[in-house]
């Protein structure tokens, strides 16, 4: 008994001495620790295996039809960010969304943006690259809640101006997801791509409408010409999904 | 839950890593004897001093074991966050749990396990228990000035004191074992209870 004792009483002296003799602890919480500069990203930041698991993770992006939902419903726990310069902003951007040019996603002023954890960011761009990027830079500030447009407004519009057609011997489904597609090309007022996109006409391929809308684009959103039309097929929209 | 083993464990297994690791140590807990007040306030009269070596032992086991695991890889240390240290606050905190501890006879962990085996005084203990986080938190905005007050954030000892956490370690390794040492010698002294 006193043996046993004598033994227990040796374990954890011996494995605490142990560990306090071990070599290498680069790893460990105390170099971490020892490293000042790196303390506030230690404990703010996200850790890069963290980040690596994130970064592969789908979840991290919105899909166009997700984002059709928020802003037909226009719910307010998403806001739309659009990190293209100021010109194509002014041009065509997605009802709702506010614009900070990605060159400046850091500055002071707009960190209050990523403050507050009643919604979530939606960061697009033309594609996903630049927006993947801020993704990136942001995620590695400590900020959360964010998401990215997945395939950016190139995808979205092209989604929207001409979905793709479902073959006939598709599940219903398919079908309601088309006609939502379309009742949100509606809504949204999509103009000509020619007139925003760099070379659209040829990144929306096949593009079979050609509506006359001018560069102001902001007005033709708002004026909505199908509006009467949607809530009915969005509706049905849902119900496929 | 959270940092341990990302590659092999995913978040969705928390909850019930959580209930089964409840179940253990609850088991742990009424099988070494906690469930007896009489055993539990034997700490404070000198007779029984399972208590604190229990406590003590899960302690130093616990924070080998974390460095250890640390040491490794296996779990993120940065993101553990403990309770952050505010010094008064915690001392006034740590004496009104101490009275209730020695009149009561149980603490709230093992005052559910003594309600697992049936005990009424449990009963009545969580019952007190249940008054008592009502009343506080009524009354919270009294005492929040104090409840604040001299907060040093969330900081460990040896952060504090900027001493090595594993020397820190050894040394409460080697506190805890004169710790047992000494309670033993004061149990052979203080006359033996029946219980």
């Amino acid at each position: 008994m006193k043996k046993r004792y004598i033994f227990l009483a040796l374990v954890p002296i011996v494995l605490s001495v142990l560990l306090a003799v071990l070599p290498d602890k680069s790893n460990s919480i105390d170099a971490k620790r020892n490293q000042k500069d790196l303390k506030s990203a230690i404990y703010t930041g996200v850790t890069p295996n963290n980040l690596l698991l994130e970064s592969v993770n789908s979840d991290r992006f919105m899909q166009p039809d997700e984002l059709a939902k928020v802003i037909l419903g226009q719910d307010p726990s998403y806001l739309l960010l659009d990190l293209r310069d100021s010109v194509q902003y002014g041009k065509f951007t997605l009802p709702g969304a506010i614009n900070i040019p990605y060159q400046k996603i850091l500055t002071e002023e707009n960190q209050a943006i990523f403050d507050s954890e009643a919604y979530k960011v939606v960061l697009f761009s033309n594609g996903t690259i630049v927006s993947d990027q801020v993704w990136m830079v942001l995620r590695r500030a400590g900020i959360k809640n964010l998401k990215v447009l997945n395939g950016g407004l190139n995808q979205f519009y092209q989604l929207y101006l001409n979905p793709p057609k479902p073959a006939e011997t598709d599940p219903q489904e398919a079908f309601e997801n088309y006609s939502f597609r379309k009742a949100v090309g509606a809504h949204l007022g999509l103009p000509n791509p020619d007139e925003f996109i760099p070379g659209g006409a040829a990144a929306v391929q096949g593009s079979t409408i050609s509506t006359g809308t001018k560069p102001t684009v902001k007005a033709a959103v708002k004026a909505a010409p199908a509006k009467v039309v949607v809530p009915k097929k969005a509706e049905s929209g849902d119900e496929g999904c | 839950m959270g940092p341990l083993i990302p590659e092999i464990l995913s978040d969705q297994w928390n909850n019930i890593i959580a209930i089964l690791m409840g179940i253990a140590f609850g088991f742990v807990l009424e099988s070494s004897g906690f469930s007896s007040s009489r055993k539990l306030v034997g700490v404070f009269y000198g007779y029984d001093f399972a208590v604190l070596r229990v406590f003590f032992t899960a302690a130093i086991t616990a924070s080998i074991g974390l460095l250890f695991m640390d040491y490794f890889g296996w779990v993120d240390m940065a993101a553990l966050d403990g309770l952050p240290a505010r010094v008064w606050p915690i001392i006034v905190g740590g004496i009104i749990m101490g009275m209730g501890f020695v009149t009561g006879g149980f603490c709230p962990g093992t005052c559910v396990t003594a309600i697992g085996i049936g005990k009424l005084d449990g009963y009545v203990f969580f019952g007190g228990i249940i008054l008592g986080v009502f009343v506080f938190s009524e009354m919270f905005p009294l005492f929040e000035n104090f409840y604040n007050s001299s907060n040093l954030g969330d900081v460990t000892v040896s952060e504090y004191f900027n001493i090595s956490p594993y020397w820190f370690t050894v040394g409460i390794s080697i506190i805890a074992i004169i710790a047992f040492y000494v309670t033993l010698q004061i149990r052979k002294r203080v006359k033996s209870v029946e219980y």
